[in-house]
């Protein structure tokens, strides 16, 4: 089988950011004196036409990044800016418009199609709410929009109930892709699937991303999925940024010893692999996002920290460790050497 | 490895809903050794959960087990008593679910619920229960066991609660425990502390387990052996090595190259298996997989494949199985036709 | 014949998985395996056709004494006896069912005419509305419900209308609370972030999305606040601060009625009974709804 050709130029390029993220922060009100620090400072840029992936566990903040990023909550500080508009600035109208070239496929195929609309409607939505296309031309645009995400173009008149879980995740991509949106942000967008349908849709995302030049944000909890639709990938730990480097390189070399033990923890489907990997094994437990460790947020979990020590009291920045792979570790150098205790 | 302690023969577990009758379980039979790690695999919907429900008599409404049988150190399981059976699960048969959150009863401390699941047996005597109970703690690796007890369920993370709903499915010292998708609802790196648990456990308390689960991943790093059901039935059962090296199924050689792999060199386009899994209510004729499967041949359309010897130790229904199918169909070659592909003929220029 | 062929088209032009369906159809299917509810249905289209008949027409003027010798007892002329005054019972019945209704039916329009936007708002919009109103809801239950439509009553003076408006000052609040929860919960599904991401303008989520989805609760709610408005009513009317007489309503002429209730029964009972069925053929009918739309119920 062929390559698919690794789209647009090698990573590291200096191609102008489609979305740039600086020092964003969500802060959930929870109790009087108490927020969840969901997103607390994160910073990066998102390149046009790359997948890049995000993962994390739940309570990462992964989810809420997402939603910061396509703008359905407003963030507590710092920008999101979108090409060379600041997202975070507009407000009503102005917002809306831009939202048009930011797109979102959801997690559950079940609770993000409206039940009481017909496919046909919940697709054409995006294309009435900004008045683009009525008529003969909108019922024509949807058939286009249900034969592009590989459902039969007939299907218009039919409620979301009758469908299965995947053709009602191709629906959902149908709607996303209606208002030929430059961004497209998958939160977990296939974790509800089952597996032989994860891999149609995972090509078809693919497929969609080469015909239409899309860039998408891939949120998900499956590492392996990540890495297998990424360019780059980038793994939160309690609302922080702990590393991004493309995907091959994060798997070869992780430099942080949290990326190291999300992927010792990954089961390989295949007995004499699996049998013989180490787990790196994690002490404890996440803390609260309400009140975060001091320092490096994962020094209490960290096989290498030093405790008491730099890493208790110091929040490592997020550095350049090699070429465009940024890590935030006191120690990254040892990360190589983090093995599983012997059995 | 002489007598099995479960075997099942034959069970049918049907749905009686107002749209026909939905076939959940359709003539599955297998055999379980003692101290052995079984996996059933299979995705939603394919009769996985549902014959462990069965062999628990726990089927709920509108279900019924109509025929089979299920023996349990000898004894069929389906002409015990209610009363009975109640005795047997628990005691005999444990079983722990995907959400611990809500098998655990939220108002009671976890120590508690974890004495009583002993004390309704009455294998412990009271005074012993509570000593015993953090022994069980401690043996599930729940830090601080002693402090534990006392706490809630929601008190404790998912992967504490799921450890404690082990405790307690092994507070009896079961002979069977059976484990639906225990660790589905947990994160990477809990999950893969919950496996190395069961793994150890298996090894230190010689309970046989049945893995009920969707993750191949998880079924190859913890089983020894392997059945896969599709749509009610078994397809292909065997040592867990032959399945991963050597499926003979197709179902079973589509699934394996569907899923994306940490470890995987290259960015590979994806061999998803096309078209979704029988409806059970008007399941197709002849093998249930043929409207999917890329290798059918006439045959397959009218005639229903029973499981034969493939291979030692494993057994596939299908007419064709994959060694013809490499031999004469050129399998190895077979290319991904997507119809999810944006135009519908990306794949097909591309690698044409 | 061994074909390599790919079996692809089977989901690109295959059917979907269940038969098509709509969810109200669904709901409908399932109100009419339900018999008290379809019984409750039946009783309640009687009645309504009694309270229309009785606009136009009634055997005796409602209001003219003397019919019938006072307190007589049921005869072939009069099937319901004469009341204490000598007038024709059924006549007074019949006039009454029509009360009762538009008390009822009116009540809970109102209430939803009320309750549902506001509901809606608060509970989409949050912020210092939300709090204003979740405030207002709670003094309301406060106050005991008589003492609120009593002093209505005395306020506005016991007229059809102002009895309406009363028992409306009684029973916003169910609704809206109901509406509001709806609301706070649908706003966080999944289906709604979606149309927000779609570019839709809160007008738009509140009654595309939102309230559709709220309607099987809303309904439900509806269907029991109608016989709870009627049995206040006729609580009221019992005591005197109701409708007012020559008017019949059912409450009153149960009031009539009770002090000869040792010696003739038929006054009381009649409308007594027609009362409690009409509650029970309403509250039937909303226990039929709510298992109908609720999807739970599915099998």
């Amino acid at each position: 089988m062929a390559e698919p050709a690794r789209r647009l130029e090698p990573a590291g390029t200096a191609a102008e950011p489609l979305v740039r993220v600086e020092n964003l922060v969500k802060h959930f009100g929870a109790g009087l004196l108490t927020s969840v620090k969901a997103v607390d400072g994160v910073s990066f840029e998102i390149r046009e036409g790359e997948t890049l992936g995000l993962v994390g566990e739940s309570g990462c903040g992964k989810s809420t990044l997402g939603r910061l990023i396509t703008q359905l909550i407003p963030a507590t500080s710092g920008t999101v800016s979108f090409g060379d508009v600041e997202l975070t600035k507009l407000r009503g109208e102005k917002l809306r418009q831009q939202r048009r070239q930011l797109q979102m496929i959801f997690q559950d195929p079940y609770g993000s199609l409206d039940p009481r609309m017909t496919v046909g409607d919940i697709i054409a939505e995006p294309l009435d709410n900004y008045g683009i296309v009525r008529g003969r031309a909108r019922a024509t645009r949807i058939q286009e929009l249900l034969r592009v995400v590989g459902l039969n173009p007939y299907f218009n008149n039919r409620y979301p109930h009758e469908f299965s879980g995947g053709q009602r995740q191709r629906i959902g991509i149908a709607r996303a892709l209606a208002l030929n949106p430059r961004l497209i942000v998958c939160d977990e967008a296939i974790s509800a699937l089952d597996v032989s349908i994860q891999a149609q849709v995972i090509n078809l995302l693919e497929d969609l991303q080469r015909e239409f030049e899309l860039t998408y944000l891939f949120i998900a909890h499956d590492l392996s999925v990540v890495r297998h639709i990424s360019d780059r990938v980038m793994v939160m730990y309690l609302g922080k940024i702990v590393e991004i480097a493309d995907s091959a390189e994060i798997y070869e070399s992780p430099k942080h010893p949290y990326t190291k033990a999300l992927l010792s923890a990954i089961p390989v489907p295949d007995p004499k692999i699996q049998r013989n990997r180490r787990l790196v094994e994690l002490s404890g437990e996440i803390p609260s996002p309400i009140n975060p460790p001091s320092g490096c947020r994962f020094h209490t979990r960290c096989p290498i920290a030093r405790v008491p020590g730099i890493c208790a009291d110091t929040e490592p920045p997020l550095e350049m460790k090699a070429p465009d792979h940024v890590a935030a570790c006191h120690f990254s150098d040892e990360v190589a050497l983090v093995t599983a205790p012997a059995e | 490895m002489a007598t099995p302690i479960l075997s099942v023969r034959d069970l049918h577990t049907q749905f009686f809903t107002d749209d026909g009758v939905v076939q959940a379980v359709d003539g599955v039979s297998f055999d379980l050794f003692p101290g052995e790690t079984l996996g059933i695999v299979g995705e939603s919907g394919c009769g996985k959960s549902m014959t462990a429900l069965s062999i628990m008599r726990l089927v709920p409404e509108p279900g019924r087990i109509t025929t089979g049988e299920v023996r349990f150190r000898g004894e069929d399981l389906l002409k015990k008593s209610p009363e009975e059976m109640r005795e047997i699960r628990g005691r005999d048969i444990a079983m722990i679910f995907q959400d611990p959150q809500s098998s655990l009863n939220p108002v009671l401390q976890t120590g508690y619920q974890v004495e009583e699941a002993m004390l309704v047996h009455d294998k412990v005597p009271k005074e012993k229960a509570a000593e015993r109970t953090i022994a069980l703690l401690k043996q599930v690796r729940i830090p601080a066991a002693e402090r534990r007890v006392k706490d809630f369920p929601h008190q404790l993370s998912g992967g504490m609660r799921q450890r404690a709903m082990i405790a307690m499915g092994l507070s009896n010292t079961p002979a069977l425990l059976i484990a639906d998708e225990p660790t589905t609802a947990l994160d990477v790196t809990v999950q893969a502390q919950i496996l190395e648990l069961l793994e150890d456990l298996n090894r230190e308390i010689d309970t046989s387990i049945v893995m009920i689960t969707h993750n191949l991943g998880v079924v190859a790093g913890l089983c020894t052996r392997v059945i896969v059901m599709y749509a009610g039935r078994i397809v292909e059962e065997g040592p867990v090595e032959r399945i991963f090296d050597n499926p003979q199924h197709p179902y079973t050689w589509a699934l394996l190259r569907s899923i994306p792999r940490i470890d995987a060199s290259r960015h590979e386009r994806l061999r998803s298996i096309e078209g979704l899994p029988p409806d059970l209510i008007r399941p197709p004729r002849g093998c249930r997989f043929h409207p999917r499967c890329p290798f059918r041949v006439e045959r397959c359309f009218t005639d229903d494949p029973v499981l034969e010897d493939v291979g030692p130790e494993q057994r596939a229904a299908c007419w064709v199985t994959m060694k013809r199918a490499y031999e004469e169909m050129g399998a190895r070659e077979l290319v991904d036709v997507s119809p999810g592909s944006a135009s519908g003929v990306h794949s097909a220029a591309k690698d044409g | 014949m061994a074909t390599a062929a790919p079996a692809a088209t089977t989901e690109l032009l295959g059917t979907a998985v269940r038969a098509q369906s709509n969810l109200w159809a669904d709901a409908w299917r399932r109100l009419r395996r339900n018999r008290l509810a379809l019984a409750g249905s039946l009783y309640l289209l009687l009645v309504v056709a009694v309270a229309l008949i009785a606009v136009v027409w009634t055997p005796y003027r409602m209001s003219a004494v003397g019919l019938v010798a006072p307190y007589e007892g049921p005869s072939l002329a009069h099937p319901l006896g004469g009341d204490t005054l000598g007038r024709d019972v059924l006549s007074r019945l019949m006039v009454g069912a029509q009360i009762s209704l538009v008390v009822g039916v009116g009540t809970q329009l109102l209430v939803l005419l009320l309750g549902v936007p506001i509901g809606l708002a608060a509970g989409y919009f949050r912020g210092w509305f939300d709090g204003a109103v979740s405030f207002l809801i709670n003094v309301f239950y406060g106050i005991p419900d008589l003492l609120i439509a009593l002093i209505m009553v005395f306020l506005l003076g016991p007229s059809l209308t102002n009895i309406i408006i009363a028992i409306v000052a009684t029973r916003w609040m169910d609704m809206t609370r109901l509406v509001r929860g709806q609301a706070l919960s649908l706003r966080e599904r999944e289906f709604v972030e979606a149309a927000r991401a779609g570019g839709a303008k809160p007008a738009k989520i509140l009654f595309r999305h939102i309230l559709p989805n709220a309607l099987g609760p809303i309904i439900v709610q509806a269907t029991f606040g109608i016989p709870a408005a009627i049995l206040f009513e006729a609580f009221l009317s019992f005591l005197g601060v109701g409708i007012q007489e020559p008017t019949p309503s059912w409450g009153s002429m149960a009031a009539q009625g009770i002090v000869a209730i040792r010696i003739s029964p038929h006054i009381v009972l009649a409308p007594a009974i027609a009362l409690s069925l009409t509650l029970m053929a309403f509250n039937f009918m909303g226990d039929g709804l709510r298992d109908a739309l609720d999807p739970r119920q599915k099998r």
